[in-house]
């Protein structure tokens, strides 16, 4: 019977021992093998509108943004209406910021591995880079400000939560909303409908441009298997594309 | 006969044991493949170019009609495409957890790299329109990353390292391997073009793991900028012939 009663204990503590091995491995193997798969490419579709894109931006809240940037936008678009030219962005075939890639009709891809995640774009900017390896933002006085700014990434359950500071601004955001130096933006992608979407819900916060943090969801459909990228070509030496912009005579 | 019923109880959990490894065991989601992916370095040591056996018209061309070419592409912002852009250090090699696909980014201002890894054949080239980096896919071949790419545009930077240029006729191969215990990555770059080389040109870079906490950069390009313009224009030394 002793004997009978050691081997019980032993068999007992084999067993818890086996379990909190067996709690332990899994928890540091399930992020790694759960984490939902983002990658591949992905597109925008006029679900509301009448296929002529501009349905994509249906539902786009209107950015709350200070008495001073509404101002400067009325003196922007009357200046426009006596024929000014506002850009020549499109003319010079300038680099575009960050969101424009993700509202353009065109394609974009995400390539994911276990410490980056990289949305691809096809038209004239650069890859997106959002390191989810642990580290953090760099220092301010050490911060390279870029287009698409300086990302880190964590997954919250099936979400991936992106940080985002270090833009060099300049750029707009859907809804009338602005993008400056010291903007901040958190974005949350996830999948949908068993992964044929991907929401990605974008929240800009700067207190030189917004009363309040601009928030809205654009949803992307995943594109055909197959699927291969193209490149946006843009000549600014081409007189056509530098015809695209023609500043009239000024008065 | 107690000890050898301990001895088969020890056995019998020790069994139990195994059994509950094996079963928390990751599987195996791919079959397993060396992981390219992360920041990689050209240093002054990474190329090993031989010069480029040109056909007799290509060989007899004005050096600078080349010259022209890309200089031409750097002061309009052209996608500059391969080979240059596997210049463009450091290159960020991004490999799908799925297999898929490997992407490959570059600081400069040029699409990135796709190298479509999930069985696909090169698109129809009767309704492919070219690219600077080409049309590429590729597969394994034991430890060495094999990538085929065909569908050259005449777009951007076309000067070949050795001599040459990449055309719409260009084939590719390159063979991508771990070497240095993973520290280097070999690139064995293989061109072929019957209006370009009289045989097959081969060349090899080798690119340095990059620190740990490395940051990708953008080099911008702007070709609005006058300044710029001149320099990238104006010939030092007076012109050419």
């Amino acid at each position: 019977m002793a004997f009978l009663r050691e081997l019980a204990m032993c068999l007992k503590r084999l067993i818890v021992s086996v379990a909190v091995w067996a709690g332990v491995a899994l928890a540091q193997t399930s992020p790694s093998k759960t984490v939902p798969d983002l990658s591949g490419f992905w597109e925008r579709k006029d679900e509301v509108g009448g296929g002529n894109f501009a349905g994509t931006f249906a539902g786009i809240p209107q950015a709350a943004v200070k008495p001073e940037v509404i101002e400067e936008a009325k003196r922007m678009a009357a200046a426009q209406a006596r024929g000014y030219v506002v850009s020549f962005a499109s003319k010079w075939c300038l680099t575009n910021t960050y969101p424009f890639f993700m509202q353009h009709s065109a394609a974009w891809d995400i390539a994911q591995t276990q410490d980056e995640i990289a949305l691809v774009p096809e038209v004239h900017t650069f890859v997106r880079h959002i390191y989810l390896d642990g580290r953090k933002h760099p220092d301010p006085k050490h911060l390279m400000r870029s287009v698409n700014g300086h990302a880190i990434g964590h997954w919250e359950g099936d979400t991936l939560l992106v940080d985002t500071i270090g833009f060099v601004g300049g750029g707009g955001t859907p809804g009338g909303g602005r993008v400056g130096p010291m903007t901040h933006l958190t974005e949350r992608f996830k999948l949908l409908e068993g992964g044929k979407k991907l929401s990605v819900t974008f929240t800009w916060e700067d207190p030189a441009f917004y009363l309040k943090p601009h928030t809205y969801e654009m949803t992307y459909h995943r594109s055909d298997p197959g699927t291969y990228a193209f490149e946006e070509y843009c000549h600014a030496d081409d007189p056509v594309q530098g015809g695209s912009v023609v500043q009239p005579p000024q008065k | 006969m107690t000890d050898n019923f301990k001895r088969s109880g020890i056995g019998a959990v020790g069994v139990l044991l195994l059994t509950a490894a094996s079963f928390l065991a990751p599987a195996p989601t791919r079959a397993e493949t060396p992981n390219l992916s992360g920041f990689w370095e050209m240093h002054f040591d990474s190329r090993n170019v031989p010069p480029a056996v040109l056909t007799p018209v290509m060989a007899n061309e004005d050096k600078s009609v080349q010259y022209k070419l890309d200089m031409f592409a750097t002061r309009w912002c052209h996608f500059f495409g391969v080979p240059y852009v596997m210049d463009a250090s450091p290159i960020d090699i991004l490999q799908n957890l799925n297999g898929k696909e490997i992407v490959i980014a570059t600081p400069v201002r040029n699409p990135a790299r796709h190298i479509y890894t999930d069985g696909r054949t090169h698109v129809n080239p009767d309704v492919f329109d070219p690219l600077s980096n080409g049309h590429s896919i590729g597969h394994w071949e034991g430890d060495t990353l094999v990538v085929d790419t065909v569908g050259f545009s005449t777009e951007g930077m076309t000067s070949i390292p050795g001599g040459g240029r990449r055309t719409p006729d260009s084939h590719l191969v390159e063979r991508y391997r771990l070497v240095d215990d993973g520290n280097r990555l070999s690139v064995i770059f293989t061109w072929e073009d019957p209006k370009v080389f009289q045989k097959p040109h081969t060349y090899e870079y080798r690119y340095f793991r990059a620190p740990n906490g490395t940051e990708a950069r953008e080099y911008d390009c702007n070709a609005s900028d006058e300044n710029r313009a001149k320099f990238l224009l104006d010939v030092p030394g007076g012109g050419l012939k």
